[in-house]
């Protein structure tokens, strides 16, 4: 039992050198991964989510017209189920509304969406924005 | 033709596991193989992606990923780091006197659960990229659903010289 165990004990500190190499590598790896999570940690973006909303395309869409939006959250917060409407305006009238809901715009990040409307929205003043979320 | 590529990946390592699990016998070229440091990496990153393939297709990984502080964060990479450490001193140990003498411990440790935590975090970040989960995230949001999917992936990484 002993002799193989000191058989074991050669195989692994007989290690030649790239071993260790791929083990410094991993070790930066590692470290480095730990070490942002320590700096999310302590000096991390912890901002309420700051949302807009930017149309991206207007297509033809069978019963109607969609847009296409995208939505970036600038904040340190994730926003949970964001709720995006768009209204087509004629002056100070609403002619359509039309809204959706986002699951997750994560911080920092971008998340894209379409809204259908059987009026053509570039005939009327498009105004979309962002009402509301929660926090995961 | 994608979804096929894509679940032929854990239906083959089902198949790896249903032979050693129902009796298959293995080959002495096959047990060789798996005592060599290249095998013992390889057989981790297997491991790992068999649990990041079941983990990362459900919304929790990034949810959690969402909802965890910083700090979680670390813990959950230390605690996978412990985790990997036992798992992977006891199966090295082969009848060793003690598991904690130093030369032993840190050998395994910086040879063995470092690299492989290293390549779980990896494999992570590419399972996570195939199932669509990193796009348009910034990246730190990235950063923690790896390190989120890193703490099964790496049990299943150290398990998996036992298990496969």
């Amino acid at each position: 039992m002993s002799k193989k165990a000191g058989k074991d004990q050669g195989k692994l500190d007989d290690a030649p050198l790239w071993m260790w190499g791929i083990g410094l590598v991993g070790l930066l790896f590692v470290l480095g991964s730990i070490g942002f999570a320590l700096y999310e940690a302590i000096a991390g973006d912890a901002s309420p989510a700051d949302v807009t909303v930017e149309v991206v395309k207007i297509l033809p869409a069978q019963d109607g017209f969609l847009v296409e939006f995208r939505v970036a959250n600038e904040g340190g917060t994730t926003a949970a189920g964001l709720t995006v409407e768009g209204e087509l305006r004629n002056g100070a009238e609403v002619v359509e509304a039309s809204d959706t809901t986002m699951e997750y715009v994560p911080s920092h990040s971008e998340r894209e969406g379409g809204l259908f409307f059987t009026l053509d929205p570039s005939q009327y003043d498009l105004q979309l924005r962002a009402k509301g979320y929660e926090t995961p | 033709m994608g979804k096929i590529a894509l679940h032929a990946i854990p239906c083959s390592i089902g198949a790896i596991l249903a032979r050693r699990q129902l009796g298959g016998e293995q080959t002495h070229k096959e047990e060789k193989r798996q005592e060599q440091y290249g095998g013992k990496i390889f057989l981790m990153g297997m491991g790992a992606i068999f649990l990041a393939f079941q983990l990362a297709p459900t919304q929790e990984i990034v949810l959690i990923g969402h909802q965890i502080t910083g700090w979680h964060a670390v813990a959950l990479a230390l605690i996978s780091l412990g985790i990997m450490q036992a798992f992977l001193c006891s199966i090295e140990a082969k009848g060793r006197q003690s598991i904690f003498s130093p030369g032993f411990f840190w050998n395994v440790f910086i040879r063995l659960t470092i690299v492989g935590y290293a390549l779980v975090l990896l494999l992570s970040l590419y399972v996570l990229w195939t199932f669509g989960r990193l796009d348009g995230t910034a990246f730190s949001e990235a950063m923690m659903s790896i390190l989120v999917l890193g703490f099964p992936a790496a049990v299943g990484a150290s398990a998996a010289r036992l298990i496969l």
